[in-house]
C-alpha cells in the first residue's frame, strides 16, 4: 500500500520538478516552421529553429535539432553548415547507443519522452545521403563517396541490431512475454546506389556502375514492400555515349510524423469501461471506440492507459514532377519513398517500445489501485475519495504520454530524371502539379550551365 | 512511511542525476604518442603507425639501391593522388606528409613538389622574370622531373555485431616509375582495431 502512494506521490512530484518535455512531446511549434518551410522560406525556419533551441529542442531533443538543422541548412544551400549539423546528429545518434540508466529509470516512471532521443533509423540512413549531396554540391566526390558507405554499412547492420536486443530480452529469466523480432525489409536503398552509379559514372569507373547497377535492380526485387511502385529505368544513366547530362533530384512532400494512439480501460461496479483514441495529423484526438461491458464482480476501481506512437504519413499535394529544359517537357520517375523506409524501419523497433509501455502502463494501474484503495478506507466522505481517486487516475494518464519525437524536414518521395544535352547554357524548371494538374509551384531555375565532362547534379524541392 | 520516504528519494535522485549533468570543460596537453583513442575513428596515432612502417618498407626496397646503383643519384618522387575509399572522412594528406618529410629528411629521396604546389611556384618563377634582378632570378623551364609517382588507397571493413565492431583498415600504397609505368615497390599495410561501446551509463 504504502509503495503505491510512494507511487501518487512521485508521480505528482516528478511532473513538477522535471516539466512537460520529460512527459509529452510538444508539436505546437512545428506548425509555424512547417507553414515557412512550404513556402520556400527555408532561412525563415532556420532562424525559428535556432531561436528555439533552448526553449523546444532540450538538451534531450539535440538529434531532433540537428537533423531539423540540417536538413534545413541543406534545402537553402549551406552545404558547409549542413554537413557538420548532420554530422553533429550523427555523432549525438552514435553517443546514444550507451543508455543512461538514469534516464532509462526515469522513463519506467513517466514515459520513453524523458529519455534522449536518439533518432529513427531512417533518418540515421539518410542523413548520410544528404550529407553525400551536400559534398557533391560541394565538389567533394571523394568525401561523397565516404557518405553513401556509411549510409551502406548502417543498413548492412539494423536487422542484427534489433534481432540482438529481441533475443537479449528473451532470453532474460525475469521475461514474461516473448518479443517478437520482426524481420527487417529494408537493406538496401535504391537512392543511394542511383548516386553511387552517377559517382562511379563520373569518374569513368564503369565496372563499379555495373555492380551498383545490379544492387539498384535488386532493390525492387528483394524489397517489394519498400520499393513498391515502378522501377526506374536507368537507360539514359547507362548511355556512355552522352555529350552532356542534366541529373535532376526532385523531393517533394514531407517525412511521415508520429502519432498516439491511446486505449484506456476503467473498471467500476461490475462493469469494465473500454475507450480508444486516435491522434489525427492535425493533433485532435477522436474517439473512435468506447465499449462498456458487464462483468459481474470485477475488481472495481482499475484504471489503465496505453499511449503509443504510429507511424503517420503526411498527404502531400504533389501528385506529379515535370521537368522543363529550353521549353521541353520531360517526365520524371519515382526513385524512393521516405516513407515506405520510415514505416518499414520503424517495424522492428516497434514491438520493443509496446512491450514496454505495457510494462510500464499495468505496473502504474496496479500500483495506483491500491493507493486508491487505502485512499478510500481512510477518507470517509464519498465525494472527496471519488474526486482524490480521479486525481491518481489524471496523474497516471498525464504521465503516460506516447513518445512522438521525430525530426521534420526530411522528403516524402524522391523523384528522379537525366536529360542528356548539348554541353552549355540552357534554361530548366521543374513543375511540381497536383492530382488536378495544376501547378503547386514551379522552380525556375534560370539558366543552368551543362559540363560535357563532369556531374551536373541539380536539386529542386517542393516540401508541400 | 520508510517504503515512502525510500521510493521518493530513488526518484529524487534519479532526476538530479538525469537534469544536472556537469558541463565543465577541462584540457590536458597530451605528447604526440599519448592521442586517446575516444571514438574510434581513424586518429593521429593511426596516421603515425602507417606511415612509420610504409617509411620503413619503402626505404629498405630493392627499387632504392636498384636506381641509386643505375643513376647514381638519389630517386624523385612526386605525390598522386591517394584516395580514400573508407566509410570515414580520413585526411590522407595527413600521413602521406609523415612519408614525405620523413623520406626527404633522410637523404635517401627527394620529393618534387605536387601539382598544386608546383603551379604556385611557377606563377613565382613567372614574376621573377619581371621583377627580380638578374642575379637572383630563376630559370625558367629548369624543372627537375620526378622519376616516381607515389599512389595508393586507404580502405575500410567493418564488422558489426552488437556493441562490438572490428574496423580493418587497409592502406595500400604504390610506388610507380613514370617513364615505364612500372610498379617498383608495393606496399598493403592492414591496421585492426576492435572497438567495445558501452551499452549503459548511470
Amino acid at each position: 500500500m504504502k509503495k503505491s502512494q510512494a507511487l501518487l506521490i512521485s508521480l505528482v512530484f516528478t511532473i513538477l520538478f522535471v516539466g512537460c518535455s520529460y512527459v509529452s512531446t510538444n508539436n505546437v511549434f512545428f506548425e509555424e516552421t512547417t507553414r515557412q518551410v512550404y513556402s520556400g522560406n527555408y532561412s525563415g525556419a532556420i532562424n525559428s529553429v535556432i531561436k528555439a533551441k533552448e526553449e523546444v529542442y532540450k538538451l534531450k531533443d539535440r538529434v531532433m535539432y540537428y537533423l531539423d538543422l540540417g536538413m534545413l541548412y541543406h534545402y537553402n544551400g549551406q552545404y558547409e553548415l549542413s554537413n557538420q549539423t548532420l554530422t553533429q546528429a550523427e555523432r549525438a545518434i552514435e553517443e546514444l547507443y550507451t543508455k543512461s540508466v538514469s534516464k532509462a529509470a526515469l522513463s519506467m516512471l513517466l514515459n520513453d519522452n524523458a529519455m534522449d532521443y536518439g533518432g529513427e533509423e531512417y533518418e540515421d540512413i539518410y542523413l548520410n545521403f544528404f550529407k553525400a549531396l551536400n559534398y557533391i554540391n560541394l565538389d567533394k566526390t571523394e568525401d561523397a563517396f565516404v557518405e553513401i558507405r556509411r549510409l551502406n554499412g548502417k543498413l548492412d547492420v539494423l536487422e542484427d541490431k534489433y534481432a540482438t536486443l529481441s533475443s537479449k530480452m528473451n532470453s532474460s529469466k525475469d521475461a514474461k512475454i516473448e518479443v517478437k523480432s520482426v524481420k527487417n525489409k529494408f537493406y538496401n536503398s535504391a537512392m543511394a546506389r542511383y548516386l553511387s552509379i552517377l559517382l562511379y559514372r563520373n569518374s569513368d569507373d564503369w565496372d563499379d556502375v555495373r555492380i551498383d547497377k545490379g544492387k539498384f535492380d535488386s532493390a525492387w526485387e528483394t524489397q517489394p514492400e519498400v520499393y513498391n511502385f515502378a522501377k526506374p529505368s536507368l537507360e539514359a544513366s547507362l548511355d556512355r555515349d552522352a555529350e552532356g547530362r542534366l541529373n535532376l533530384f526532385c523531393f517533394a512532400g514531407k517525412s511521415p510524423e508520429k502519432r498516439s494512439r491511446t486505449w484506456w480501460i476503467r473498471t467500476w461496479n461490475d462493469y469494465i469501461f473500454i475507450g480508444a483514441s486516435k491522434e489525427q495529423l492535425s493533433g485532435d484526438k477522436v474517439t473512435n471506440y468506447f465499449d462498456m461491458i458487464y462483468w459481474k464482480d470485477v475488481t472495481s476501481n482499475l484504471f489503465f492507459k496505453f499511449q503509443i506512437p504510429v507511424m503517420q504519413s503526411r498527404a502531400s499535394e504533389i501528385e506529379k514532377i515535370r521537368v522543363i529544359v529550353d521549353g521541353k517537357q520531360y517526365k520524371t520517375a519515382l526513385l524512393e519513398s521516405f516513407d515506405n523506409v520510415a514505416e518499414s524501419t520503424f517495424e522492428l523497433k516497434k514491438n520493443l517500445i509496446y512491450l514496454k509501455t505495457i510494462i510500464r502502463t499495468v505496473s502504474k494501474g496496479l500500483l495506483t489501485k491500491q493507493g486508491k484503495d487505502k485512499i478510500d478506507q481512510q477518507v470517509g466522505n464519498e465525494l472527496m475519495s471519488s474526486l482524490l481517486n480521479l486525481g491518481a487516475d489524471l496523474a497516471v494518464s498525464a504521465t503516460e504520454q506516447a513518445d512522438l519525437r521525430i525530426s521534420h524536414y526530411f522528403p516524402k518521395l524522391a523523384h528522379i530524371a537525366e536529360i542528356h544535352l548539348p554541353a552549355g547554357d540552357h534554361t530548366l524548371e521543374v513543375e511540381y502539379l497536383n492530382i488536378y494538374g495544376n501547378v503547386v509551384y514551379n522552380d525556375n531555375r534560370g539558366t543552368v550551365r551543362i559540363a560535357g565532362d563532369k556531374l551536373n547534379l541539380v536539386e529542386s524541392f517542393c516540401l508541400q | 512511511m520508510r517504503k515512502v520516504i525510500n521510493l521518493a528519494a530513488l526518484t529524487l535522485i534519479i532526476l538530479i542525476m538525469s537534469s544536472c549533468a556537469s558541463q565543465n570543460t577541462q584540457v590536458t596537453r597530451l605528447s604526440n604518442d599519448e592521442v586517446p583513442d575516444l571514438s574510434g575513428r581513424w586518429n593521429a596515432n593511426d596516421s603515425r603507425d602507417v606511415s612509420q612502417q610504409m617509411i620503413m618498407s619503402m626505404l629498405s626496397s630493392a627499387w632504392l639501391s636498384n636506381f641509386r646503383s643505375e643513376e647514381e643519384r638519389v630517386p624523385r618522387i612526386i605525390l598522386g593522388n591517394i584516395e580514400n575509399r573508407s566509410d570515414e572522412h580520413i585526411e590522407t594528406g595527413l600521413f602521406v606528409k609523415d612519408i614525405e618529410r620523413e623520406i626527404t629528411n633522410s637523404g635517401k629521396a627527394k620529393f618534387v613538389s605536387s601539382k598544386d604546389e608546383r603551379k604556385e611556384i611557377r606563377e613565382e618563377r613567372h614574376n621573377q622574370q619581371s621583377y627580380a634582378s638578374d642575379e637572383t632570378v630563376k630559370a625558367l623551364a629548369n624543372e627537375a622531373a620526378a622519376d616516381f609517382m607515389l599512389i595508393g588507397s586507404i580502405k575500410s571493413l567493418r564488422d558489426v555485431i552488437d556493441n562490438q565492431q572490428v574496423i580493418t583498415y587497409q592502406v595500400d600504397l604504390e610506388l610507380i616509375n613514370i617513364e615505364t609505368n612500372e610498379k617498383v615497390w608495393l606496399e598493403t599495410m592492414p591496421k585492426n582495431k576492435m572497438i567495445y561501446r558501452k551499452k549503459v551509463k548511470f
